[in-house]
């Protein structure tokens, strides 16, 4: 096969020309996002008011269950489900403000892979739960 | 590998992402957070199933009391917002500052598995051991895998304090710091569903 | 009990083992002697024990596995001659049970999944653009546990005693007070610590995958391999830790005295049952996944043709992906969970076949109207399609729970799993393992002779199975050491022994293929031998050690095959200009050292000698602490080194 004329469009499998000289290349340019949903977001460096807003959210949340199951506030199979949806409710809480859920090199996507974890969590949980109950007194 | 920050970079990225490989190794973390999720949601399966089944030993309301959870319950979260004041003076690059807040994180830690190991001592005492029932089973082993998982933790902060006290703060060292904090973090709320399933569910009878 | 008679338990001193002891000294003697006579202990040092280059970890991991297949298969083999004639005294029962359960074992967990991380190591990076995995000292720290992990399951019949309760290890007759000796130890050790180092490789791979690919690969640009590796990872960092905490708690009860899984004390062994295959469904689907990627790349490089319906292909995959984790009840339809949990995982089974029905539609079209050229690496793929729809069918039969409740642990079941596993995991691996040979080691595998291991295999594996769906159907239940000459079961266990020996010789032509093409074989000099559509084939055989001299771009699916009609001879080759320095992991002998004391630490924990284990455990935090604070883990390749490997392998543009 003959060479190909001298063309200014870059050759298959080349990067288009660089303007910056020596920094070391890498794999792709920081910030160069594919997946627009999963773009990164980092916390503006000021004074840390989300991480005090989640520290008083967290704290109330626990007050309130406590007081529920201590004061029997609700029927126990409600109380139940009350205080694991308000555990749910912090952890929420907990994610958002404390563990910098949005920020990332490329992608966040930490954000699906987590999310699918708890969906998987709750499933094993719960599917057990119902798997295991026929069992109930029988072994 | 530190690479060193790039201009025009800094300040719009943080210290721990500013290397590609650093910042991989960040989602790397947060990936076996995921894994760590799973592992302990089957532990809580097995909870479930198993909370009532106390073969005539010792139950949950015998057992549980509200003081002491609600104790360990505020030293922990206490201790992930201390971590998470940790991370915001990384991000104003105070090395000292992290240090502090990275040694109060640490000492509430610290009591926390103090009160923990107090509490499983008190059981034992009673006679509620793990060979008991399955419920003493379950218990001791979705808790203490949680315990575990913060003594491991109280180690790995002393290491980051030694690393930031001999290196100071570069990449590398915010990178671990960061990846610390999200371990931290992470360990809390599973502990605020250890506390609603388990001392909570226990007191509900 | 004495520590003899803990060591050496009758069960490991019947003749069998003991002979199999004496061939295992020998071969390890001959080792050590041809390392020392050729003087090859540095090279094997600083070559393969503080490698972490990902191709030669890939290389490692193959090793593993074919050994392991060998054993493997021996055990087969010992199971069906064992059941060529009624009341056979061939094989005792104890034995027996030994038998198949250190030949489930080892298929599964250290045949299988190596030889799954053996390619995936081999060819990801290569194929995504990328200089190595993104974790290369974690990535040899896997491959370390595994093997020192497999190595402690493998010495359970030389000391202490095999395993016998199955591959699957139900409770309570893992329970000490039913199984009292070390065999379940090893089997619960063995496993939880390769664990770690499957886990450690899902996050690495899927890390690798999301964060590493070249420049222009979108997620949907990327070959169908890769995606099945990353579906596979996800699936991997999902499942796994349910197989942690199922072997774990047993391991509580056996070593510390907890009631999980014990029969009084309010323990319920069915709850092992249930966490074992909220793992172990996810786990048949993370191993078939990656085949069914390999077919797709085997299926359009040898249709000369686009693979038809890439966005669907991608669909099912995440659909059979999330399906995986909704059906695992129908491994013990049987044991009472009652019928609303019955009839929702039956339904959910059911629906998962319907995307893998969608691949098979498509592999078919991608042949349609293609140049199909029949190389052994296509017959693989050939040969799957029927025996894969035809196990997925018989999946459907046992979908139906009625129906479940007579095939269940009976041979129908045992030839649907084997149908499943071997037409659809080792056919798609052995594929995989014919196509990438070239790439891994720089010759081809001779056509002529896979050929032979094909047919040998492929008519061994019908005859084999076939007859088991019919002694299923007529009664015969899975591990049963004998049977009696009145049940008629006769004839057709004879006609599978006699597959399976069949099996076992083509088994043998694939080992004399391999080493005949090693010193005869065609070299492959071009890289390309395949005319290939992606950018594995655009890099020398083997690659160098950092890959991509320069690391591509891609505008397109498969990219090499479109780099090729462009830019023709140029499409692989660089401008010395363009050339920088590479920076590269350095080698580190921490994953071995890591790998041989958990070794010390599970074989302290098997044996209950807490000293040992304790010694073990704090070497594996060491290990990681000093590796912890080595910042000095790269090493720079200097830009006339680089220049030097691209010139000889005459990829330099004059």
């Amino acid at each position: 096969m003959s060479q190909h004329a001298v063309t200014h469009a870059p050759a298959p499998l080349e990067p288009p020309a660089r303007h910056g000289e020596g920094e070391h290349r890498e794999q792709r340019e920081h910030g160069e996002v594919e997946i627009g949903a999963l773009a990164p977001h980092f916390e503006p460096v000021a004074f840390p008011g989300k991480q005090v807003a989640g520290f008083a959210g967290s704290v109330a949340l626990t007050v309130l269950a406590l007081l529920a199951v201590m004061h029997h506030l609700l029927p126990p199979a409600a109380l139940l489900v009350t205080v694991i949806a308000l555990a749910a409710l912090q952890a929420v809480v907990q994610l958002g403000s404390f563990m910098h859920l949005r920020e990332a090199g490329g992608e966040a996507w930490q954000i699906p892979v987590l999310a699918l974890a708890f969906v998987i969590a709750v499933g094993i949980v719960g599917f057990s739960f119902w798997i295991m109950t026929f069992k109930w007194g029988v072994s | 590998m530190n690479t060193p920050l790039e201009a025009g970079r800094a300040g719009r990225v943080p210290l721990e992402f500013s290397d590609h490989h650093g910042a991989l190794g960040i989602l790397g973390f947060w990936l076996f957070l995921a894994s760590d999720v799973v592992l302990f949601s089957c532990l809580f399966a097995v909870y479930a199933s198993y909370g009532m089944r106390t073969a005539g030993g010792p139950t949950p309301m015998d057992l549980f009391h509200y003081g002491p959870a609600f104790a360990e319950t505020l030293l922990l979260l206490t201790s992930s917002f201390a971590c998470g004041l940790c991370v915001y003076q990384l991000r104003r690059r105070s090395r000292n500052g992290a240090a502090a807040w990275l040694a109060v994180t640490m000492l509430l830690g610290l009591g926390f598995v103090g009160m923990e190991v107090h509490e499983f001592a008190s059981y034992v005492a009673l006679g509620a051991t793990w060979h008991k029932s399955a419920f003493l089973s379950a218990f001791f082993t979705l808790v203490g895998t949680h315990g575990l998982h913060v003594s491991f933790g109280l180690l790995w902060a002393g290491s980051l304090l030694v690393q930031l006290w001999r290196r100071g703060l570069n990449a590398v060292s915010a990178r671990r710091l960061y990846v610390f904090s999200l371990y931290w973090h992470f360990l809390d709320i599973i502990w605020v569903f250890i506390f609603s399933a388990v001392y909570l569910a226990g007191r509900i009878g | 009990m004495s520590l003899l008679a803990q060591l050496f338990p009758p069960g490991v001193l019947r003749p069998m083992e003991l002979g199999s002891d004496g061939l295992i000294l020998l071969t390890v003697a001959g080792l050590l002697f041809v390392l020392t006579r050729y003087r090859k202990w540095g090279w094997l040092w600083r070559e393969w024990v503080t490698t972490v280059d990902h191709k030669k970890i890939g290389v490692m991991y193959l090793v593993a596995s074919l050994v392991m297949l060998f054993r493997g298969g021996v055990d087969a083999l010992l199971l069906r001659t064992q059941l060529a004639a009624p009341g056979s005294t061939f094989l005792g029962p104890e034995h027996y049970d030994e038998i198949f359960t250190t030949h489930g074992t080892i298929m599964v967990f250290f045949m299988a999944m190596p030889l799954m991380f053996a390619l995936y190591n081999a060819v990801i990076p290569l194929m995504i653009g990328a200089r190595d995995v993104a974790f290369p000292r974690l990535n040899a720290i896997s491959f370390w546990v595994f093997a020192f992990a497999g190595i402690l399951f493998n010495i359970s019949f030389v000391v202490g005693g095999s395993p016998n309760a199955g591959w699957t290890a139900y409770a309570p007759l893992t329970e000490r007070a039913f199984n009292p000796g070390v065999g379940e130890n090893y089997y619960l050790l063995a496993l939880l610590i390769s664990g770690i180092g499957t886990l450690a490789s899902g996050i690495n791979f899927l890390a690798t995958i999301l964060g590493m690919r070249a420049r222009g690969m979108t997620l949907m640009k990327m070959p169908l391999f890769v995606w099945s590796a990353l579906v596979s990872s996800a699936l991997i960092l999902f499942a796994f830790p349910a197989l942690t905490v199922a072997l774990g708690l047993t391991m509580l009860d056996r070593l510390f005295g907890s009631s999980f899984f014990t029969l009084t004390a309010g323990g319920m062994p069915m709850m092992y049952v249930n966490l074992f295959w909220i793992w172990g469904h996810p786990e048949v689907y993370l191993l078939v996944l990656p085949a069914f990627g390999i077919f797709s790349e085997v299926v359009s490089t040898f249709s000369r043709k686009t693979l038809f319906g890439y966005p669907s292909m991608v669909g099912s995959l995440l659909a059979i992906t999330l399906l995986s984790f909704g059906v695992w009840v129908h491994h013990f339809f049987t044991m009472g969970a009652g019928a609303a949990v019955n009839a929702f995982f039956g339904v959910s089974t059911m629906l998962i076949a319907i995307p893998t029905g969608v691949k098979i539609f498509n592999w078919i079209l991608t042949m349609w109207g293609g140049r199909v050229r029949m190389t052994v690496a296509m017959l693989w793929q050939m040969a799957f399609i029927p025996t894969f729809v035809v196990g997925g069918a018989t999946g459907v039969l046992l979908a139906v729970v009625p129906g479940d409740y007579q095939f269940h642990n009976s041979y129908f079941m045992v030839a649907h799993f084997h149908n499943m596993l071997i037409g659809g995991v080792v056919f798609g691996f052995l594929s995989g393992l014919y196509y990438w040979w070239p790439k891994m080691f720089g010759y081809m595998l001779d056509e002529r002779q896979g050929r032979w291991a094909f047919w040998l295999f492929f008519i061994g594996f019908w005859v084999t199975f076939m007859p088991q769906y019919f002694l299923g159907l007529e009664g015969m239940t899975r591990r049963m050491y004998t049977y009696s000459a009145g049940f008629g079961w006769t004839t057709l266990n004879q006609i599978s022994t006699l597959g399976a020996y069949v099996m076992g010789a083509g088994f043998l032509v694939l080992v004399y293929n391999i080493v005949w093409s090693m010193l005869r074989g065609e070299r492959d000099v071009t890289g390309d031998p395949w005319d290939g559509r992606t950018l594995e084939w655009s890099l020398p055989s083997p690659a160098p050690e950092y890959n991509f001299a320069r690391l591509p771009t891609v505008t397109e699916r498969d990219a090499w095959w479109h780099a090729k009609r462009e830019g023709g001879a140029v499409a692989a080759q660089w401008r010395a200009r363009e050339i920088e320095p590479i920076a590269m992991p350095r080698p580190t002998a921490v994953p071995f050292f890591i790998g041989l004391a958990f070794f010390l630490a599970g074989a302290g924990m098997v044996f209950s000698w807490w000293v040992v284990a304790a010694v073990g455990f704090a070497g594996v935090v060491a290990l990681l602490v000093r590796g912890w604070f080595d910042d000095q883990d790269h090493e720079e390749l200097s830009r006339d080194a680089v220049l030097r490997v691209e010139a000889a392998a005459g990829r330099l543009q004059a």
